[in-house]
């Protein structure tokens, strides 16, 4: 019998339903690991241990038969949680207690997850670093905003947990920490209940350890919300049904020329390559695609928006306490009232041309494959590290898939990264997963396993 | 109809910045915040002379 912290969602869930695997041992047996290792890593805001006991001791008395029976998940601390703090890790939000949970919150426990606590985020998921440590180096930055999250799930502290992007906040961490991070198409999960950055770009990202445990927490929380005005009304599929579908050897365009591999170093440059090589061994179709004009103006249009909307939200705030904000987020906040209204929205006239040209792209093959980040996690604690590889896909919403893929010569995870058509996470996870079967890969940090 | 607008320079997008910077926070904050302002005035700059072309862009009421 494997040791509990190193389930996977699926594994876990399955030995829950079967009865193998007491929901109370579970979240106990990972209670202990936090307790061990939360000194050195710092992943985690809030825990209400006689909470999480309860919860468990419930699903014993009233089995859940759902997609996440039993299954421990962390929250980003940016999830509105009933009764338990909210912090954004701000001192704005420092003492905030919602009333009601996040609809992806509430659809998770449905489906029968635990919640297991709050993890750490930078300062309203944005780029003033927060405390969390890289369980592969403590003196690399685990990324952000999703820190906590990546951390946590890094180190078998949890099999899931809950992140989100506006920038590269999900899948850049996920890179940085060797484990499997998911950024859905803008509108597949509900941002109910989400502090927000910036409402035209958040998405509400997945953090775990393999590709088909990401389908299940998607599978979990994807579907129209209502109170969420940036909700897609589109059909949810099955997605595992999906991955089955698209479960060949892929047909892959790698992004080798301009953008990608211009802000690679060489070791990644390499990695990408002989990671392609790889799968095409192994039967993938790899051609070499280039990215259309229109998306030179990607990054621009990206800090743009991201700056003015975040501004508009904390404009109320802002105004009287600005003296409570981080350096960085307060540099943008500033840098957001600066810009002219008319920028602004050329920015998303520019946005709605690059995202058509990006979906006809990823329309030609099952994915696009590039590298995850430009180089390993930064060694340096005042850094987040380099979102440039993400914050296109964000802008433009399409779904983004990272994968571990590897460790660079100083030990440290190297990822890729996968995108596709909106709407098509199906297919986007098949492929990912057929990747993940062929690499073979079994990382974890040599400190924590 | 291209609406490339190369007329916006780098330097004038970043003096008016500074402008407004400084009506907002001071006559330090220019001073301070330099890169940040340059950088700004890099986005600004960007998008202006990038806007799409009206007969290929995606367009509002479709």
């Amino acid at each position: 019998m494997p040791e509990a912290y190193t389930l996977t969602v699926t594994q876990a869930a399955e030995q829950v339903r079967n009865g193998q695997l007491a929901p109370t041992d579970y979240v106990g047996a990972l209670l202990d690991r936090i307790d061990a290792h939360e000194p050195d890593l710092q992943a985690w805001v809030t825990i209400d241990r006689e909470a999480v006991i309860t919860d468990a001791r419930q699903r014993e008395q009233e089995p859940s038969h759902g997609i996440m029976a039993g299954v421990p998940v962390g929250l980003k601390d940016i999830f509105y949680t009933a009764g338990m703090k909210t912090t954004a890790c701000s001192r704005i939000y420092a003492d905030f207690i919602p009333e009601y949970d996040a609809t992806c919150v509430t659809r998770l426990k449905e489906a029968g997850a635990i919640i297991l606590g709050k993890a750490v985020t930078t300062e309203f998921a944005t780029s003033d670093p927060s405390p969390s440590r890289n369980p592969w180096n403590r003196e690399h930055t685990p990324g952000g905003s999703s820190s906590g999250s990546s951390v946590a799930v890094a180190s078998g502290m949890c099999p899931a947990a809950l992140g989100s992007q506006t920038g590269g906040s999900t899948c850049r961490p996920a890179a940085y920490n060797g484990i499997v991070g998911l950024k859905p198409t803008y509108g597949r999960i509900s941002r109910y209940g989400v502090v927000p950055v910036s409402w035209s770009l958040d998405t509400v990202g997945i953090l775990v350890r393999t590709v088909t445990d990401a389908a299940i927490l998607l599978q979990a929380m994807a579907g129209y919300d209502p109170n969420d005005p940036g909700s897609a009304e589109e059909p949810v599929p099955d997605f595992l049904v999906e991955m089955g579908r698209h479960a060949g050897p892929p047909r892959l365009g790698l992004l080798k020329t301009g953008y990608f591999f211009d802000r690679s170093t060489s070791e990644v440059r390499q990695h990408t390559e002989a990671i392609a090589a790889q799968l095409a061994q192994a039967g993938a179709v790899v051609e070499e695609l280039d990215l259309p004009d229109s998306f030179a103006a990607a990054p621009d249009v990206q800090r743009i928006i991201m700056n003015v909307e975040c501004a508009a939200f904390h404009e109320k705030f802002f105004r009287h306490r600005a003296d409570e904000y981080g350096p960085r987020l307060r540099a943008n906040i500033e840098m957001g009232l600066l810009i002219p209204s008319v920028t602004y929205l050329q920015a998303q006239r520019l946005r709605r041309e690059f995202r058509r040209d990006l979906t006809a792209l990823a329309g030609r093959v099952d994915a696009l494959l590039m590298p995850a980040t430009p180089a390993p996690a930064p060694r340096d604690l005042n850094t987040t590290g380099d979102a440039a590889f993400q914050a296109p896909w964000t802008s433009a919403g399409l779904p983004t898939v990272v994968i571990p893929s590897g460790l660079s010569e100083s030990g440290l995870p190297l990822g890729i990264q996968f995108a596709a058509t909106p709407f098509a996470e199906g297919r986007l996870l098949g492929a990912a997963r057929w990747c993940e079967q062929a690499l073979a890969l079994d990382l974890r940090p040599p400190a924590y396993s | 109809m291209n609406e490339r607008t190369p007329e916006i320079s780098f330097e004038e997008t970043l003096e008016a910045l500074i402008q407004q910077a400084e009506a907002r926070w001071g006559e330090g904050y220019a001073v301070r915040h330099r890169d940040l302002l340059e950088q700004a005035a890099r986005h600004i700059v960007n998008v202006a002379s990038s806007l799409p072309e009206t007969e290929t862009e995606p367009g509002f009421y479709q």
